[in-house]
């Protein structure tokens, strides 16, 4: 079921051809200069990901004798608390960070929107159920829900993935219900249950597609969430253990060190701010842009 | 009203219910184990066992969960795990005005710069003003509110030579000492909300700009100011007091490492010195504190909501 629901999720913007693909592109920077910023970022720090590891001046685990040495040509961001050179290990962890980010976006908000489409469509009982269990995650801040998953979960990075993504489902469940509401009533509905359709054909292959646009305003969103949620447990010292380096983990030492060694403490929130700006600008750009109902309007 | 009161309450109750059995549900599968946490790992496995008896956790899980729940609704939590031989209870108790003192420093932050904010941004809506103050939003929701605090430590560090309290100042003893303590801590936690009330607030009154009735205040006669202030901003303050309301979640998670960072002994640092000393019931017990005052600051939202705009009640 997982496998129809991202098919037709995507399914809308896969096919179209690639000079359409470009058009879109450009028609998007016009119309929000600051989103095309903000992708152009994104797509810089997603090379940097992939390149980084190849690149990367010394071993991100290669403990030095130079502990907390300043910015200096040997060592372009300084060194950590083991002397470890730490743009090295800003190049090594980006993928993580960038991959937790998304991967826990994507994940934590395609359930909801699972459970959002199903209890949107079905409505009654089933809807007042999901409703509940929505509710009650809900309540939880997104840190103190990860937190507590994390504490009950040996910690990987599959673990800080799962416990990033959990929070996440009601938001797609949300957004998914309010839309499905609204599609279940249109006229094409009604015509594809007049012509014989049944439910699960309903619910992918005609209101799902609808909600495409609503849901990657979402999980642009909640990308820049995960990456902060990941840092500030980093930051607790309870991300993913070390030394494999992530951003958030880079930042486990930075209270300690801040005072006499601060890159330590500057260079990886840098990089993180960098990052969840760009996917909360960009977030709120393809709301802008895709929103029928903010078109016009700014 | 008294109806749509009553409604509201009784949906919070299953809340409730749900959250405390999803908190039991994880910390039941933690690996670790009460018994060794007090006794520590080199402890004598039969004197493990026993105290695993004494202590019920050999019990089926629902004996356990209503044990807990039993426990909550006394007040009764046992001793805590951290400082040995002092209740749970005091121990939050103690910790409670720390995290209440930054909680009130930071709403009040959060309105006070907010809403004005917002609306010198709607009034000067698409000249370079807006622009800056849009910039200035989305950087507060960008910028991870520890790191913030530690930048802002360390400039305050830096140049001003400024040293942290070791211990909370309470604001009844010496006002001036607490504010200075906690201005820091409420100004990393509120720009956050400083951020996110400004852009509500900026979109809410342009959204009302072009109503009737701000015609016709204008065709009246009346200054533009008395306009904004007394007609849009009067409705569009509506949305912002409910999302405000809503945000209580958001700044909880902040609060968690704001404290970690300005070293305050609050509730936010309890709940992490209890997970790094495997106090399971303690973690137990804040997790659930948290989300209920989540679920309670949303009930009173819900319900100033349908205070301030009757419709909401009727639907």
């Amino acid at each position: 079921m997982a496998a129809t629901s991202q098919e037709a999720v995507t399914g809308g913007i896969v096919t179209r051809s690639r000079a359409t693909v470009w058009r879109g592109a450009i028609s998007f920077g016009q119309k929000s200069p600051l989103g095309a910023v903000a992708a152009v970022i994104i797509i810089v720090l997603a090379l940097l990901a992939v390149i980084g590891p190849f690149v990367a001046p010394s071993d991100p685990l290669k403990i030095g004798s130079d502990k907390y040495a300043a910015p200096s040509a040997d060592y372009l961001l300084g060194a950590d608390q083991f002397g470890r050179d730490v743009l090295s290990r800003i190049l090594h962890g980006a993928w993580r960070s960038l991959v937790v980010g998304v991967i826990a976006s994507i994940s934590g908000t395609l359930v909801g929107a699972v459970l959002g489409l199903i209890s949107g469509y079905y409505g009654g009982r089933i809807d007042a159920i999901t409703q509940r269990f929505v509710d009650i995650l809900m309540a939880f801040p997104v840190i103190i829900l990860a937190l507590a998953l994390l504490t009950a979960l040996d910690r990987s990075f599959n673990t800080l993935v799962l416990a990033i993504a959990v929070p996440f489902i009601p938001y797609g469940a949300r957004v998914l219900r309010a839309n499905t509401l609204v599609i279940k009533e249109t006229p094409y509905v009604d015509a594809a249950r007049a012509i014989g359709a049944g439910d699960l054909r309903i619910v992918f292959r005609h209101i799902g597609p609808g909600c495409v646009a609503p849901y990657l305003v979402v999980v642009t969103g909640l990308i820049g969430v995960a990456i902060i949620t990941e840092s500030a447990l980093g930051f607790l010292g309870l991300g993913i253990p070390p030394p494999t380096p992530t951003w958030g983990e880079m930042l486990s030492n930075a209270l300690t060190a801040f005072n006499f060694a601060p890159h330590v403490a500057i260079v990886p929130g840098v990089f993180i701010t960098l990052a969840v700006f760009s996917f909360s600008v960009l977030g709120d750009s393809l709301r802008d842009v895709l929103d029928p109902r903010l078109r016009g309007r700014t | 009203m008294r109806a749509y009161i009553a409604r509201r309450m009784l949906l919070a109750i299953p809340t409730l219910i749900g959250v405390s059995l999803l908190i039991f549900l994880i910390m039941a599968v933690i690996p670790g184990d009460v018994a060794l946490a007090i006794l520590g790992e080199a402890a004598n496995p039969e004197t493990v066992a026993i105290l695993r008896e004494q202590l019920g956790l050999n019990d089926p899980w629902y004996q356990k969960y209503g044990r807990w729940v039993r426990d909550m609704a006394t007040l009764d939590l046992g001793d805590s795990l951290i400082v040995k031989g002092v209740p749970m209870k005091d121990l939050i108790a103690e910790r409670f005005p720390v995290t209440l003192n930054l909680a009130i420093y930071t709403m009040i932050i959060a309105g006070l710069i907010g809403v004005p904010l917002g609306t010198i941004n709607a009034i000067r809506h698409n000249t370079w003003v807006d622009y800056v103050l849009r910039v200035f939003s989305v950087i507060g929701l960008s910028v991870p509110v520890f790191w913030l605090g530690l930048m802002i430590m360390l400039g305050l560090v830096r140049w001003f030579t400024w040293t942290p309290e070791l211990q909370w100042v309470s604001p009844f003893d010496d006002p001036w000492r607490n504010l200075k303590q906690m201005i820091w801590p409420a100004l990393t936690l509120g720009y956050f909300q400083v951020a996110f009330i400004a852009r509500m607030t900026r979109s809410s009154l342009l959204e009302v700009m072009h109503e009737d009735y701000m015609r016709t205040a204008r065709s009246k006669g009346l200054r533009e100011r008395v306009v904004v202030v007394r007609h849009g901003l009067r409705n569009a303050v509506i949305p912002v007091v409910t999302i405000g309301g809503l945000q209580v979640v958001a700044m909880l998670g902040g609060v968690v490492v704001t404290e970690k960072v300005f070293n305050l002994a609050g509730w936010g640092s309890l709940l992490v010195d209890g997970v790094f000393n495997n106090d399971f019931p303690l973690v137990q017990t804040m997790i659930f504190i948290f989300a209920a005052i989540v679920i309670m600051a949303n009930l009173l939202t819900d319900i100033l909501y349908a205070w301030l705009d009757p419709r909401i009640r009727y639907q």
